[in-house]
């Protein structure tokens, strides 16, 4: 058993946290506040092969393994938890299933622009009533003249407002469940296709999150990805990669929270002396540093059996369900560490506090990764 | 009898502040040694006042190297015409000079070619068990360490400026001006000086800058940045500033120092009503040299400054800065 | 174009330094290793003019075997292939000795132009480079802001930093250049370009293989560091009262004599 990354790994990395430094954490706090999507950053993502990391070279990916995207999400998301699910949602929820699902024509429409950097992806499947019971969508996909005909209305899309493509299910047989499940592939700009209302939000505001509207929306089976059908194991099999990244990103905010108050404990004085020279708050940096090695382990473990292409379903809801729980706990004690300050926009920790709470929901809320990983230990 | 030689600039017809604190070193180790000082000097006419003023620190001779090819300045020729002179009149025992942007330039590559052991921006120099040791920073400054040099080679000891105080002149010292003409080999005069541009107001690079001065909101405005524009133009600084007035739109976040900002290191951090908040402290307190101007006596800056001036801003900033220019045009 | 890029290899910049116990070295284990800053600008300055001209850009390095890290980071930026400087006999050289061992192995190679930073950060002797360039009887131009290159005619122009402004200068090829900072903006390595990196070539160049014995190499070296010590940190926290014109003129006096940062 390993431990080690390897030389280049550990490069990934590096290129990452320069990059992060530079062009992310001196942005990050005014992109929160104005919940402005970092679009120029994002691009220079896209330069630097980062918007595609885990995608095949032949799809116009980087064709790098999934720990090192596992780094790259979790470097991002510690200067800019945003940024972090927006690299991740694009990377793992909208290329990676058109990677593994969609026809050769589909790949190099839809997904070679978005893996090669030079358009944005995003995910849609949660609707006004369908969150958790995933199966039962209300979006229909009715076929009509060799055609499909889409209409619905769906929420909770990061990255919908700025998307080139989206990935999205409809169903076109209710009673099935989730057999009737669809997936589509969609081009911004389509006749009947637009970006709803956008959600103001606790957290990540630099991402969009909005509702996307179909009104009468048709699409030729080109837009189709696999059979008709195949949705729900097509969606359930992106979320899988996507709880790593988002376990990734609840790292890098954790570990944010934990350079932080680390950093202040040291410079700040009470009673005449550092803070970190008392007890009560090297117990909690201590504390805070257990919860992100721990959490980084688990993310790393389920990157890794995905990259031996072994079962990972498991291994990235406890990574998820672990890392989201201790990135509550980490930001929680981050803000407790500056005191006073750390509940003012001058220092960044609220920020951290804010981004924390939605990687306990999205994708899979804490509920269901119990679920899963409860099923999965007591199959059989 | 030993020798030793001081290379001495020469700017407006007078020797370089950084020459004397050289020569002077020069001179006080000789007599330690027992050696003799010569002020060497290439290029530009040595004037009987200025050759009195070397006299007055040290010198007991002057040679001034001149010849084809040594104007405009250029590397090669410098290091041609010193070697050709140190050929000529044997290698001393050491040579010493100040470590300015020209002795960096050709020094080098003259302790190369002549076989000197170039030791550059020495704090200290000492005779130790019959040789010679300077002390010197490493790691940009992070460590001080000693430097011995190897046997069988003379030093070139490039001083720190403004490290060696040269005191005051013995009066009615005088030595003589001794010309030699060099040639310079063509292989020696192959860069051409095509243009010189002074100056504009191009400021060093905020975390790479020897000394950065800095403003916060006790500034009261934007308008009010001329004073510490002047204030950073006389140190040759660069400029920063504090979150608050970053945030409101008064300087650039690139000039911010802080937690969300910078962090700086400079040798001199001066922070101009500067309260001292914590995440400002958090950008600067490495800085080798705190000094904190503000009106407010309480104010957290002042406990990690090491000299503070409380008082208006706006009376101290142009005093100060008429100040720090009076005491660099000597140099 | 056959370009080269010299680069040295140093402790991370932000890292704290620990001495050795008896005080004659920095402690190098636990140590982050970095390549010098502003070596970053020669390797992007390298990098641009092959794609402005075409050409090769080889970087090469002296040191121990985690000098191949900074290796591969060059070549993660563009580098086409890196030459390792690896032997018993060079250790503990120094600036001079360095250059020595560079001079002997280029007088049999075909470059160019060869671009150092303007100085390591370790030792900031600003050195290697004039050496270099004296034994192989090349120009040399320092602090370089700008760089021109004209193939047809060799030849180089550069904007320098110098006291007071900036100077334009012209001299034949090949030649050797320092890179000022912010002399350009070094490029991060893209993920292809981490990734294409390991198969790159990194060939150890021995003393044989430079062409030096041993004895060259120590009997080259000028300096040896010892007595290793932390300079004073502690703050003063000394208020100057008074009048403000009286306040200033102490102020500049303690800057001059005891800070001595003026």
């Amino acid at each position: 058993m390993n431990f080690e990354l390897t030389e280049e790994q550990r490069m990934i990395r590096e290129m990452v946290r320069d990059f992060a430094d530079r062009e992310i954490t001196p942005h990050a706090a005014n992109w929160d506040e104005r919940a402005e999507f970092p679009a120029e950053a994002v691009r220079k993502l896209g330069e630097l092969g980062l918007m595609g990391v885990p995608i095949p070279a032949e799809d116009g990916g980087a064709g790098a393994d999934y720990v090192s995207y596992a780094l790259v999400i979790e470097e991002l998301s510690r200067a800019d938890a945003a940024t972090g699910v927006i690299c991740s949602a694009h990377t793992s929820l909208a290329c990676d299933p058109l990677a593994r699902f969609a026809s050769d024509a589909q790949r190099a429409r839809f997904l070679r622009p978005l893996a090669s950097g030079k358009g944005l992806g995003c995910y849609s499947l949660s609707e006004p009533q369908t969150g958790s019971d995933a199966a039962s969508l209300q979006c229909t996909a009715t076929r009509t003249n060799g055609e499909w005909v889409i209409n619905g209305r769906k929420v909770f899309v990061t990255n919908g407002r700025e998307a080139d493509v989206t990935l999205f299910f409809a169903t076109h047989d209710k009673a099935a469940g989730h057999l009737g499940v669809c997936a589509f592939a969609i081009e911004k700009g389509h006749p009947g296709f637009a970006v709803g209302s956008i959600l103001h939000k606790l957290g990540i505001r630099a991402s969009s999150t909005v509702e996307l509207l179909f009104d009468h929306c048709v699409l030729t089976d080109d837009h189709l990805i696999g059979k008709p059908g195949d949705g729900f194991k097509i969606a359930m099999s992106a979320l899988d990669g996507g709880r790593i990244g988002i376990a990734a990103q609840a790292v890098g905010i954790a570990r944010a929270a934990l350079e932080a108050a680390a950093a202040y404990g040291k410079v700040r004085l009470t009673f005449g002396r550092p803070i970190v020279e008392h007890q009560a708050i090297q117990n909690m940096i201590a504390d805070m540093a257990m919860w992100v090695a721990g959490a980084r382990l688990l993310v790393l473990r389920a990157a890794t059996l995905r990259d031996r292409q072994e079962r990972y379903t498991e291994a990235a809801a406890k990574a998820k369900l672990f890392a989201s729980d201790i990135a509550m706990k980490a930001t929680r004690l981050g803000v407790q560490v500056f005191g006073g300050y750390g509940y003012s926009v001058e220092y960044p920790v609220e920020r951290f506090y804010r981004d924390a709470k939605i990687t306990e929901i999205y994708e899979g809320t804490s509920e269901v990764m119990r679920m899963v990983i409860a099923r999965d230990l007591l199959r059989d | 009898m030993g020798a030793y030689w001081a290379l001495v600039e020469l700017k407006d017809g007078q020797p370089r502040r950084g020459s004397l604190e050289a020569l002077r070193l020069a001179a006080r180790l000789a007599e330690q040694a027992g050696a003799t000082v010569s002020a060497v000097t290439i290029a530009p006419a040595v004037s009987p006042q200025a050759a009195a003023t070397l006299a007055g620190y040290g010198a007991k001779s002057i040679e001034r190297l001149s010849g084809d090819g040594l104007d405009p300045y250029t590397p090669t020729a410098y290091t041609a015409a010193l070697a050709a002179y140190t050929k000529g009149a044997g290698a001393p025992d050491a040579l010493f000079a100040c470590t300015t942007s020209r002795v960096r330039d050709f020094g080098p590559r003259f302790a190369a070619r002549a076989g000197f052991v170039y030791c550059p921006d020495v704090i200290e120099v000492a005779h130790k068990d019959g040789a010679m040791m300077a002390r010197r920073p490493l790691y940009a400054g992070k460590v001080l360490a000693t430097a011995r040099f190897a046997a069988g080679r003379p030093p070139f000891i490039g001083t720190r400026p403004n490290n060696f105080p040269p005191g005051d002149p013995t009066a009615g010292a005088a030595a003589p001006v001794n010309e030699h003409t060099v040639t310079i080999p063509e292989g020696d005069r192959r860069m051409e000086v095509l243009e010189f541009q002074p100056a504009g107001g191009d400021r060093p690079e905020l975390q790479e800058a020897r000394i950065v001065v800095s403003g916060g909101r006790g500034m009261k405005g934007p308008e009010n940045w001329h004073l510490l524009e002047a204030l950073a133009d006389s140190l040759g600084a660069a400029l920063g500033a504090s979150r608050a007035v970053c945030d409101a739109g008064w300087r650039p976040h690139r000039e911010q120092v802080g937690q969300t900002g910078k962090t700086v290191t400079p040798e001199l951090y001066i922070a101009v009503a500067i309260s001292g908040a914590i995440q400002h402290r958090v950008g600067m307190s490495s800085s080798k040299w705190i000094v904190a101007v503000n009106r407010d006596k309480d104010a957290d800056i002042f406990k990690i400054s090491d000299f503070g001036l409380v008082g208006d801003v706006f009376e101290i900033l142009p005093l100060l800065t008429a100040e720090i220019r009076k005491a660099k045009g000597s140099g | 174009m056959r370009l080269l890029a010299l680069i040295k290899q140093v402790p991370d910049t932000f890292a704290r330094l620990a001495l050795t116990s008896d005080a004659q070295g920095i402690e190098t284990k636990d140590l982050g290793w970095v390549i010098s800053p502003y070596d970053e600008f020669a390797i992007e300055a390298a990098l641009r003019l092959r794609e402005a001209h075409t050409g090769e850009v080889i970087v090469a390095s002296l040191g121990p075997a985690r000098v191949v890290d900074s290796l591969r980071q060059a070549l993660a930026m563009g580098a086409d292939a890196a030459f390792h400087f690896t032997d018993a006999a060079f250790e503990g050289a120094d600036a001079a000795a360095t250059a020595l061992v560079f001079s002997k192995w280029l007088a049999g190679q075909q470059f160019d132009l060869i671009l150092c930073g303007r100085q390591a950060v370790d030792d900031d002797c600003q050195l290697v480079h004039a050496a270099v360039a004296e034994r192989l009887g090349w120009p040399h131009v320092h602090v370089v802001r700008q760089l021109e290159v004209d193939p047809a005619t060799k030849t180089m122009t550069a904007h320098r930093d110098v006291e007071g402004g900036v100077e334009v200068v012209r001299c034949p090829l090949p030649a050797v250049i320092t890179c000022q900072w912010n002399m350009n903006q070094p490029r991060l390595p893209s993920l292809q370009g981490i990734m294409k990196a390991k198969s790159k070539p990194i060939t150890p160049v021995s003393a044989a293989d430079a062409g030096v014995t041993a004895d060259d190499v120590a009997g080259a070296c000028d300096l040896r560091y010892g007595d290793f010590a932390y300079p004073a940190q502690k703050r003063q926290n000394k208020i100057i009262a008074g009048e403000p014109a009286a306040v200033v003129k102490e102020l500049v006096r303690l800057l001059r004599e005891e800070a001595k940062v003026l």
